[in-house]
Parts: C-alpha cells; structure tokens; sequence
C-alpha cells in the first residue's frame, strides 16, 4: 500500500516535470511574442529605455497610430496584400490546371516535363537573382508589385504544382472514366468534375504560399525601388535600419505585420500541419 | 508496329488539353528559370560589372573563388549553422516529439500551435526581436546573465567568436517547432507493443527511447537531416537581418556573400560564379535526400 502511494508520487513529480518543462518551452517562444506585443502599448518617451525595462506608462494607440499615419503602414499592409492575393490565386490557378494534367492526363513529354519541374525545386532563389532582375527588366516589371507577385509565382512553381498532382493522384480515375463516357468533353470534364472538388487541396497550398508571400524580404528588396511600393517585410527593414530606438513604434508595426499571417494560421493551421505531418509519414 | 502501337495510347483531345493546361506553368517555368538559370552560368564566365562590356574569361571567376577565403568561410559558416540548427533546432524537436506524443499528456493541439508558431513569422521580425534580446546593453540575455550572477559585458553578435552563435539560436528558435510538427507523427506512429514488451524487459525509458522508439523513426528523422541542411544552406533574410555578415564578415554565407557581390559590389560575374556553386551543392544535398528517401521506402 505504501509502496504504491510512493510510486504514483513519483509519477506525479515526473509529470509536472514534464509540463513544466513544455510550459517552459512555450514561454521561450512566446518571450518575442510578447516583448513587441507589450513594448508596442507602452508610451513612447518609456518605450526609449529599451524594450526590456519595467513598462511604467501604458498607451494603447499612440503606436499604432503613429505606425499606421507617420510610418505609412497604410500603404505598406496593402501592398503586401495585393502581393499576397496576387501570388496565392495566381499559383492557385497554374498549379492546379498543372497538377490535373500531370496527374491524370496522357500525352508524350509529361513525365519529363513534370521532372524537369521538379528540378526547380532544388536551385535556390539566390542562384538566379541576378538574372531575375534583367528578366524583369525586359518585360517592363520591374519597380512592380505585379512583377514581384509574378515572380514569386515562378519561383514557388515546382513545390505547389507537386502538391496539387499527389492530390490529383490520389483522386480516383473511374469519375473521370465514367464522365468521358458519358460524352463529356476534356473541358466540361474539367470544370464540372476537377474544379469543384479541388477545394480540400488548396488549403495547405494557401498556408504555405502566403506565408511565403506575405514574409518575402528579398525579392522586393532586390526589385522594387519606389517606397511606396514596399510591402511590410522591406519596410520594416528600411524602417530598423533609420529608427533603431524606436521601439514603441516598430513594435506596433510588427504587430500589425502579424494579425493577418497569424489569421490564416489559425484558420486553417490544423489541415496544415495534419498535411506536415502525413507528408513526414509518407516520405 | 511498336510506334504506331504507343501513338494509340493517347488520345487526341486528352493530348490537347494536357498540353493547354501545363501551358501557363511551362511558360514562366521557362522564362523565369530555364532562361534565368542559362544566363546565371553565362554571367559566371564573363567579367562583367553590369554597365561596361561583358568580357568572357572562362572558368577564372570560378578558379578565383575557390582561393577566396572569405567565400570559403561563408561555405564553413554555413555548415556551422545547419549542425548548430540541428542541436538548437532538431535535437529539442525530437525530445518535444517525444513527449508529446506520449498518451498521457493533455493539450497536445495547443503546444504543438504555440511551438510553430516561430516559423510562421518573417526574419525581418524575429530577426529584429532576437538582436534586443542579445543587445548588450539594453537586452534580455545580459539581465538574465547577470541575474544568474554573470560578470562584465556579453555581446553575442558583435563579437566575431560568437555572432554566428547567436544567429544559430535565433534559427533554432524558429526551427524546432517544425521539427517536432513533422517527427510528431512519426512517433504516434511507433508501434506501442514494441515499447511494452521492451518495459516488461526491465528496460528504463531512455533506453527504450534510443533502442525502441529512435529506430522506427529513422526515415523521417533522416529525412529531415537533409532537408534541414538544404535549409541551412539557403538562409539569408536572418544573417542580413541581424548581422550584416559582421563583424567583420565573421557572420557571411554564401547566399549572403552571392548578393553582396552582385547586388552592392556589381561583381556580376563573380557573383554568378558563386551562385551556380551554391545550386550545384544544392543538387548534391538534394540527389542524396533523394537516394535516401529511394532507400527508406
């Protein structure tokens, strides 16, 4: 009986052990978090101290505002916006035609230039920055949020149309079969059959692209020009680099930088990572 | 008869339309990659500073950068940081994993969100939340140094010894949430029966952790060694973030090093140089991640 109790005050030690050791974890993720969340409602002349002195004064807008009017982050957030939109329907749109094809449709070439796509993957976007900027050049697009979101496209290329052809794959063949036999055209068989049932692939393909639109620092950086057109990774940097004490002021604009990413997490974060997590297992 | 025969496997209209959807794709496939990655091997043969005639010097670009030390320390930087984000970044997601794939533990969802959380961010933010944390003045690490009764001044990334410490921190902060998003589910896979029965051995839990549990993940875990070396190999917003490739270009990696050479030295050609080095490495790392997948299947 004793040794029993004695036991089972063990395993409660270990357990709190461990949650004290996961709630230790979480708060060293959560301390940057926190530290531009807190310094961005402090007033400004306290926020001068530095972002870890004890807050005395608090001031809910002042930040924000100044951020939003002074910093220009009213313009900024849209261009990052228009990027983000831009690039998630733009890949939407190619690597879902793309992955059909390559999944289910049969013509001379296909695995070779599926292949060939894939090889995009492996070079990094600093191999063919340089080039980037002259391609640009050409076609008018550079010092353009289009050409930006454009790029961007391209670059993300290779993973998403992956993504869109192991989903197409995994789709049976016999509702098409059975639609071609009915007389449907390759057309109608794309819109009334693919299209409507694409939705449950695009939602991990949206977390991944933008995120990866909506933090891009380089590709603005290396092409875009007028500060008008920045969008808020760019801006941010621009902004550190002429205003490095002011704490109050970045804080509020990190903050704002955030909300939009982190509501397309949270919206659909658990289809994401179940797609994470399904990936590992399978490969 | 054997060409005739494969022509009729496909069927015309479903040709034309395989072709008219890949179209969209193929098109900025080709111009912004093909084309570009053509004219990134080209540029790496000329001595060209993007306003003046393009002189073509062969492989001289590439003789010269294979003497340069600093692109050889930006080479040697970045494995530092792809093993310092195994240890920051992969070792922590493996014991997270572990833990929280047990049965008994509770909010699970909520830890394995809080933990990712990180990765969803951009570098210009965490990069700029991390350089005043390790401010030598103002910043967290010194207070808590001092408080744990720690003398004189710490200065992570103005010190040539240690800043590329400190950037690894910072990528690790941002990469074991990851990690243990993707061996979570190996774990939950692990067959259970396995682990009882090495219990009822009389074996303690650490040994069943590396003996039982650490075999059957295997694949994914090396999986994602490789891929976090591919990763580690393309960080750049962080190093020019935090550092600059400072002191001193104590911090410079090669994706650093390639854009400082074209972009603020006009290097072009140099520049393309080191950046066709950097994808042929990556095409390494990548055929071995791939052999190794072909492998684990």
């Amino acid at each position: 009986m004793k040794k029993k109790s004695k036991r089972s005050a063990g395993r409660f030690v270990r357990l709190l052990l461990v949650y004290v050791l996961l709630i230790a974890v979480a708060i060293y993720t959560l301390v940057p978090f926190a530290t531009i969340l807190i310094t961005s409602f402090r007033t400004e002349k306290d926020s001068m101290k530095g972002p870890f002195t004890w807050p005395k004064q608090w001031n809910i807008s002042t930040a924000y505002s100044s951020a939003w009017k002074m910093g220009h982050f009213d313009v900024y957030i849209w261009n990052s916006a228009f990027i983000m939109l831009f690039t998630v329907i733009g890949t939407l749109a190619v690597s879902t035609l793309a992955g059909y094809s390559f999944a289910k449709l049969r013509y001379p070439g296909r695995n070779v230039l599926y292949y060939l796509l894939l090889f995009s993957m492996m070079i990094p976007f600093q191999t063919i920055m340089l080039p980037l900027y002259f391609v640009l050049k050409r076609l008018g697009l550079l010092n353009t949020l289009t050409g930006v979101s454009i790029l961007l496209i391209a670059t993300g290329l290779g993973f998403a149309v992956m993504m869109m052809r192991s989903f197409f794959v995994s789709m049976p063949d016999s509702l098409i079969e059975s639609a071609r036999l009915d007389g449907c055209t390759e057309m109608r068989v794309l819109t009334k059959i693919i299209l409507p049932n694409t939705f449950p692939a695009w939602s991990s393909l949206i977390v991944f692209v933008a995120m990866g639109a909506w933090n891009n620092l380089l590709a603005p950086m290396l092409y875009i020009f007028d500060e008008s057109k920045y969008p808020i990774p760019y801006a941010l940097y621009a902004f550190q680099d002429a205003h490095n004490t002011s704490y109050g002021l970045l804080s509020a604009a990190m903050v704002i930088s955030i909300l939009p990413i982190v509501a397309v997490y949270l919206v659909f974060q658990s289809k994401f990572q179940t797609n994470l997590m399904a990936g590992a297992v399978k490969g | 008869m054997e060409i005739a025969k494969k022509r009729s496997k496909y069927n015309r209209p479903q040709m034309i339309m395989g072709y008219l959807l890949i179209l969209p794709a193929m098109i900025l496939f080709a111009v912004f990659f093909i084309y570009a990655l053509g004219e990134a091997f080209r540029y790496s043969l000329m001595d060209w500073n993007g306003i003046g005639e393009m002189t073509n010097i062969g492989l001289k670009n590439y003789a010269d950068l294979l003497r340069d030390r600093t692109f050889w320390m930006s080479f040697l930087n970045n494995w530092y940081y792809a093993l310092g984000i195994v240890v920051f970044g992969v070792i922590p997601g493996l014991v997270l994993a572990y833990i929280l794939s047990q049965p008994y533990i509770r909010g699970r969802v909520i830890f394995r969100t809080v933990y990712f959380f990180p990765r969803i961010i951009s570098a210009v933010i965490y990069g700029a939340v991390w350089k005043w944390i390790y401010d030598p003045r103002r910043g967290l690490l010194p207070l808590i140094l001092s408080a744990l009764g720690h003398k004189g001044s710490v200065a992570l990334l103005g010190n040539a010894k240690t800043v590329m410490l400190g950037v690894t921190i910072t990528g690790g902060w941002t990469y074991f949430g990851f990690c243990m998003v993707i061996l979570l589910a190996g774990f939950m896979s692990v067959d259970t029966s396995l682990r009882e029965s090495a219990l009822l051995d009389g074996a303690n839990r650490f040994q069943i952790f590396v003996s039982v549990d650490i075999p059957q993940i295997r694949p994914v875990l090396n999986t994602l060694f490789v891929y976090t070396i591919i990763d580690s190999f393309k960080v750049y917003d962080l190093i020019l973030v935090m550092t600059n490739g400072g002191p001193n270009e104590a911090s410079q990696i090669m994706t650093y090093y390639i854009y400082k050479q074209a972009f603020r030295l006009n290097h072009y050609g140099y520049g393309s140089a080191a950046a066709i080095l950097l994808g042929l490495l990556m095409i390494a790392f990548t055929l071995i991640y791939n052999s190794r997948l072909g492998k684990d299947e």
